[in-house]
C-alpha cells in the first residue's frame, strides 16, 4: 500500500482540474492514476462517518429495490454532426482517439480506408453517409480543454469489427426497450431505416441504431 | 483472481468478489440482549433481517474503527437443504479490489480448528495476505447459534 502524505489537492492546482503543469501528468495521463491522488482518497475513507451517514444508509437499505423497468439494455450515446445517437453496448468493442485513417486507392464511398488501432487494421466506415447525416459542415467539436471530441468507436458484431468516426461520446446510458417511440418521419430515410426507436434523455432527443440492420448495411454497402 | 480486500486488526485479508453480494455503508445495527459479541447486531436489508458478524470481534482483534471505510460485506452462506442466506461482514478498510495471483506461493491455514480460521495465506508483492474461506471462516458453534432465516 502507498503511504505518500498528502500537503495539497494539487489535482485542483497543478492537476488535470488546474494548469496541467505537474510533471507527473505525462506519465499518469490522469490525476485518478496517481498516487497522491489514491492516498488523498484513502484518507477521507480513513475519517470517521459524518453526523446522519448511519441512519440515512439505515433506511435506505431497508427499503426494498423498486423495479422500474425489466427490459433494461446499455446504450452508448454518441453525436454525429447534430444527431444524437446510441448503440447497444454488445457491438461496442471500445472508444478509442482520433488517428489517421489511411485511404484505400480507387476505393471510395462509405469506406474510409483502414486505421490502425494498436497493431491490428481495422476498416473504418462513414457512418455519416450511411445514415445519411451531413457532418461536412459542422465544425471540428473542441472540449472546453481545447481538445478534440472527436472518437472513433470499435464496433463487434458476430464475426465482424468495423470502426466508424463521431464527433462526441457522451455517456453509457441504460434504456427501457419497451418506452423507446417511433422515429419521427422527418429525419432521413436511412436514419429511420436503421433505428430501432428514440428515446428522450437530458432534453434530446436520441436515436438508438439497430445494430443487426447497420451491420447488414456495411457489409451490404461494401460490396 | 479477483479478490475484494479488507483489513482486519493487523492483518490484509482478501475475499474472492464471486462470493459477494453487495458491499454496503456501516449502518445502525440492533444488538439483541445477550447477543454473543462477535454478533455486530441485525439490520433490515430489502425488507429482510441480516445479521451482521464483527469480524474484529470474531477474530480477536479487539474494535472495528468507526471510519467511513469500514464496512459491511453481504456474503450469501449456503445452509443446510441447499436454501441459503444472507449474512453480513463488518471489516475495516474495505476500499480496494485487486487481481491476484492464485497460484502465489501459500501456506495453509495455521489455526486451530476450533476457533474462527482465516484461511489460506498467500505473498502478494512483499507483504502477506490471508485468503478468506468462508465455509471455514465459522466454527461450527457460532454457525449454529446464527439467528434462522
Amino acid at each position: 500500500m502507498n503511504t505518500l502524505p498528502v500537503v495539497t489537492d494539487c489535482w485542483n492546482q497543478i492537476g488535470v482540474r488546474g494548469d496541467h503543469s505537474c510533471p507527473e501528468l505525462p506519465r499518469v495521463v490522469h490525476c485518478h492514476n496517481c498516487s497522491v491522488f489514491a492516498s488523498a482518497g484513502r484518507r477521507f475513507l480513513n475519517a470517521p462517518s459524518p453526523d446522519g451517514y448511519l441512519e440515512e444508509w439505515t433506511r435506505r437499505l431497508a427499503a426494498p429495490i423498486e423495479i422500474t423497468s425489466s427490459d433494461l439494455t446499455g446504450v452508448l450515446i454518441f453525436r454525429l454532426a447534430e444527431e444524437w445517437l446510441a448503440l447497444s453496448v454488445l457491438v461496442l468493442v471500445e472508444v478509442t482517439l482520433p488517428r489517421p485513417i489511411h485511404r484505400i486507392p480507387h476505393r471510395g464511398g462509405i469506406l474510409a480506408g483502414l486505421v490502425n488501432i494498436r497493431g491490428e487494421l481495422h476498416l473504418c466506415a462513414r457512418l455519416d453517409q450511411i445514415l445519411g447525416v451531413d457532418r461536412s459542415e459542422v465544425a471540428c467539436s473542441i472540449s472546453r480543454t481545447g481538445r478534440s471530441l472527436e472518437r472513433l468507436l470499435v464496433l463487434h458484431r458476430e464475426d465482424e469489427r468495423w470502426v466508424v468516426a463521431v464527433d462526441e461520446v457522451d455517456q453509457v446510458y441504460r434504456v427501457a426497450l419497451n418506452e423507446l417511440v417511433e422515429v419521427p418521419p422527418t429525419i432521413s430515410r436511412a436514419l429511420v431505416r436503421l433505428s430501432r426507436g428514440v428515446f428522450h434523455w437530458q432534453g434530446k432527443s436520441i436515436g438508438l441504431l439497430d445494430d443487426e440492420r447497420l451491420f447488414q448495411t456495411l457489409r451490404g454497402r461494401l460490396r | 483472481m479477483l479478490v475484494l480486500m479488507f483489513q482486519i486488526g493487523d492483518n490484509r485479508l482478501a475475499l474472492d468478489i464471486r462470493r459477494v453480494r453487495e458491499v454496503v455503508p456501516r449502518v445502525h445495527l440492533d444488538r439483541p440482549t445477550m447477543a454473543p459479541d462477535w454478533l455486530a447486531g441485525l439490520f433490515v436489508y430489502r425488507g429482510h433481517p441480516v445479521p451482521v458478524l464483527d469480524l474484529h470481534h470474531l477474530l480477536g482483534a479487539g474494535e472495528c474503527p468507526p471510519h467511513l471505510s469500514s464496512r459491511i460485506i453481504l456474503v450469501p452462506l449456503e445452509r443446510e437443504g441447499g436454501d441459503e442466506r444472507l449474512i453480513g461482514l463488518l471489516a475495516a478498510q474495505v476500499a480496494d479490489i485487486r487481481e491476484i495471483n492464485a497460484n502465489a506461493p501459500s501456506m495453509p491455514s495455521l489455526d486451530s480448528s476450533s476457533q474462527a480460521r482465516l484461511g489460506q495465506t498467500l505473498v502478494e508483492g512483499d507483504t502477506i495476505l490471508h485468503l478468506l474461506d468462508l465455509d471455514h471462516l465459522l466454527p461450527d458453534p457460532v454457525r449454529k447459534r446464527l439467528p434462522p432465516p
